[in-house]
């Protein structure tokens, strides 16, 4: 029997299901995961080259990484050439290398994609002995969850139907080179057949189903990387259409990083360590969940109870070192998440850590929330429009708005979008699987 | 923290949203509670900082921590250093410290019995010797002690004096020996700590789990009990005082043992009533813990150890036990305590001698009214339910022997 599965490779998460025409199966892929038909798109390689995905790779990188010893070696990296009128020099450039690094964690793997043969371009990097182009590294994720999906479904999976944002990239050819690199990858993951549908499209497919004429929609896709917005006519397969596509790098991740800055940096002593830039570096790095398990060092440590010691904000700088050196990192992002998802449904919460020496507390309403994204709120109102003006369609020629994706949930876009287009014509689908429900329609229309 | 501008936003929020009020309030009132619950705690904490308390008391565990610190050094190392110039090179060539034990009889004149025992040759009853010359009839009958050969023992007065010495400077009984019969006379014994005028020995107390203690546990004669907290004992040991626990004029110190803050007691009297009494229930100020007859006194005191039988012996060698769902936890101080055995055999003149925790794998020690001192298996004891020997007793207690199987890895 030949395996057909929809997977959607997302910037943040992503999902695996397969239909069999009647019915459509999310698989349940991540175990560990809150939710597990979403798994994180981030990768974990460890220095004997073990490859961990989704949450199981958060949580071994936070187990790591969190008050492990370090040594530091310098290396040599390369050299510079500078170049003058009369004066020509090679400088050589050293880096400080942590010896004791037991792993490398990568995210942004689809972002990666985009990049692959650009002027800024990114072909690859070096994971201790080994180096990876970007081919592997998506290749190494989707092995993963290929592997996974088939130990679920008791069967090889032979063909995929992969989801792809309706510009990859500005240029038509940066735009196939990236469509080839994720179908390469795909194919040596060990898929036999690879095909590839628009995520817009895809989460329009099981709405379409419902449909009895033609339709103009605009999908909103608004997921944890990045928003995708799309302008398209379906409602019958052989017309379908895509009118215009937009999109911008703003979404929850950088939601969450919002609140953080805003509202929780102050706990950890902002404004009082404005003049010592050593700790004012640590406290800047607080909202890189990637970052922070690699400030537990030892001089960090030192530099902190010095500080303290000096009387500089002695209880938030106290906080600071908690969340550094006492593992409260991952209690800390989701504790921020969670009151993030929380104010889509109510109109305050309260981000609360407690450990050891931290008693942080934070009462959050939505009216805050909605002041900390009101220049995201700003940029992707613009972006919306100018796809629209790039559809060549009106807005009451817009017949449905169909929102989709975990962002697409908060208030604010939803007020926004039935602002602009009026609250009967806003649809909301399942967020975090309607794409992927759709690339598993496609598959199996495929057969 | 809370600043003006996050209050104006909050309000904001209510105006835009009158629904998200409550909630609102809620967590206000919530963190409102839970502040002013710290604030408290840390009003306290600013007075016993501003009264020196706290410095006292910091300066008191520095010095407890010192002590132990000396105390450990001392145990890891065998004996103190005075100790070992005195023994003799016959006792250094003997067999491993750890394999031995030392039975202690002593009475309240301060004399004292050393009979030092292998941990090998328990192998059944044992007979360690016949003890002559007892002292008359209204005089307290002598106690029994079994430790370890490292321990370090507390001679605790009436007066509320005390003295602590290694058990192994102490010489052994067997010296003074009459070899041919295996008898030994209270004539004979030594005195490492003569009584002062007045004052009597109230008991023996081993030290050496004091770093792993919580409390001084102090029990007088007629039932009445306090606690001494531990972290007082550099204190307590450095001014040989840890006072008498009593407070009726004809009541005297009867016991004082170790224990941890959520162990258990247990208190037996003579006319056959016991207590077991939580640790926390019992304040540091001496009070009635046992209500006793007129006529009634002590007889055991001990922590209780759970898993194991609590074992009651009468005067005629009748052993009673009591398993831990038959023993009644008292939930007040200054109750009657729940009876041994019934009102009628009281009348007939059944009376305790000893108590003490033990399971098969433990020993008794047994001093009889013609002197005999006996080892016996608990096993035994808790089969059969009496003693073999048909003598009256004077005195009983339970003990674990080192390396044995029972949670007790050493004497008690």
């Amino acid at each position: 029997m030949s395996l057909r599965v929809g997977l959607d490779f997302g910037t943040s998460n992503s999902g695996v299901a397969v239909s069999d025409g009647a019915q459509i199966k999310l698989l349940p892929i991540d175990p560990h995961n809150i939710l597990p038909e979403v798994v994180k798109t981030v990768l974990y390689i460890t220095r004997d080259q073990q490859c961990y995905i989704g949450q199981e790779a958060v949580e071994l990188y936070y187990r790591h990484n969190v008050n492990r010893i370090r040594r530091y070696v310098k290396k040599w990296a390369g050299e510079i050439d500078y170049v003058g009128a009369e004066l020509h020099y090679v400088r050589d450039i050293y880096v400080y290398v942590d010896e004791l690094k037991p792993g490398r964690m990568l995210q942004y793997l689809k972002s990666a994609l985009r990049k692959v043969g650009n002027a800024r371009r990114y072909e690859g990097t070096q994971v201790f002995d080994q180096y990876y182009r970007v081919v592997d590294l998506v290749r190494i994720y989707l092995s993963i969850l290929k592997k996974r999906a088939e130990d679920l479904l008791h069967d090889e999976i032979q063909a995929v139907t992969l989801g792809r944002p309706v510009k990859f990239a500005e240029t038509a050819e940066l735009d196939r080179l990236a469509e080839e690199t994720l179908r390469q990858a795909a194919l040596e993951a060990g898929f036999k057949e690879v095909s590839f549908e628009f995520e817009p499209v895809a989460a329009a497919l099981y709405y379409e189903k419902k449909l009895d004429r033609v339709q103009n929609i605009l999908v909103f896709d608004f997921g944890g990387g990045t928003l995708d917005i799309a302008i398209m006519r379906i409602g019958n397969m052989r017309q379908r259409q895509v009118y215009a596509s937009g999109g911008i790098d703003i979404a929850g991740s950088d939601f969450d990083r919002a609140i953080i800055q805003k509202r929780l940096l102050p706990h950890f002593g902002l404004e009082q360590a404005s003049h010592h830039p050593e700790i004012l570096e640590l406290i800047q790095a607080v909202p890189d969940w990637v970052a922070l398990p690699d400030l537990s060092t030892p001089h960090n440590r030192y530099n902190l109870e010095h500080a303290i010691q000096h009387g500089v904000a002695p209880p938030r700088l106290q906080t600071l070192q908690s969340l550094i050196f006492n593992d409260l990192a991952f209690s800390f992002y989701n504790q921020v998440e969670a009151a993030k998802i929380a104010l889509s449904s109510q109109g305050a919460t309260v981000i609360e850590l407690t450990g050891k020496d931290i008693h942080l507390w934070e009462l959050y309403t939505r009216y805050q929330f909605e002041r900390d994204i009101h220049e995201a709120v700003i940029q992707i109102e613009r972006v919306l429009f100018d796809t629209i003006a790039a559809s060549g369609l009106e807005l009451d020629q817009i017949d449905i708005v169909l929102k989709t994706g975990g962002s697409s949930n908060i208030p604010a876009f939803t007020g926004m979008l039935e602002r602009i287009f009026s609250p009967a014509r806003v649809v909301a689908t399942n967020p975090f699987s309607s794409v992927t429900a759709g690339l598993a329609i496609h598959a199996n229309e495929l057969k | 923290m809370i600043t003006p501008e996050k209050i104006e936003e909050w309000i904001k929020e209510i105006q835009a949203r009158p629904v998200s009020a409550p909630i609102i309030l809620q967590y206000i009132a919530n963190r409102l509670r839970d502040l002013t619950e710290r604030n408290e705690q840390l009003l306290t904490e600013n007075l016993a900082l501003l009264s020196g308390k706290r410095v006292a008391e910091y300066e008191q565990k520095i010095a407890h921590l010192e002590y132990q610190l000396d105390l450990l050094k001392r145990q890891s190392s065998g004996d103190s250093s005075a100790t070992l110039s005195e023994r003799t090179d016959q006792e250094i060539t003997r067999a491993p410290r750890q394999q031995l034990f030392n039975v202690l009889v002593y009475n309240q004149y301060g004399r004292l019995l050393r009979f030092e025992v292998s941990a090998n040759s328990l192998t059944g009853v044992l007979l360690l010797g016949q003890i002559h010359g007892q002292e008359t009839s209204e005089a307290e009958p002598p106690r029994i002690l079994i430790v370890p050969g490292s321990e370090e023992i507390m001679f605790v007065f009436t007066s509320g004096r005390i003295v602590t010495a290694p058990a192994s400077v102490m010489p052994e009984a067997s010296l003074s020996r009459d070899a041919e019969r295996g008898a030994v006379h209270w004539d004979r014994a030594v005195m490492p700590e003569e009584p002062r005028g007045g004052e009597r020995l109230a008991c023996l107390t081993p030290v050496s789990r004091l770093p792993v203690s919580d409390y001084f546990v102090q029990v007088s004669r007629r039932g009445f009990v306090k606690k001494i907290r531990t972290a007082m004992a550099q204190s307590i040991l450095a001014n040989h005082y840890l006072g008498s626990g009593v407070k009726q004029a004809l009541d005297r110190t009867f016991n004082v043992f170790l224990g941890g803050k959520d162990d258990h007691i247990i208190l037996v009297s003579h006319e056959g009533y016991l207590l077991r009494l939580e640790l926390s229930k019992i304040t540091s100020s001496t009070e009635e813990g046992i209500r006793l007859g007129s006529a009634d006194h002590l007889a055991a005191s001990c922590v209780y150890q759970p898993g194991k039988t609590l074992l009651l012996m009468t005067q005629a060698g009748k052993a009673l036990q009591l398993t831990s769902d038959r023993l009644d936890a008292a939930g007040v101080l200054k109750t009657k305590g729940q009876s041994a055995f019934s009102a009628q055999r009281r009348e007939k003149g059944a009376r305790l001698v000893g108590a003490g925790c033990a399971s098969e794998d433990d020993w008794a020690a047994c001093l009889h009214q013609d002197g005999q001192l006996v080892l016996y298996p608990a096993r035994e004891i808790l089969a059969s339910g009496t003693l073999p020997e048909q003598t009256d007793l004077l005195t009983f207690e339970t003990f674990s022997v080192p390396g044995g199987k029972s949670r007790g890895d050493s004497p008690r």
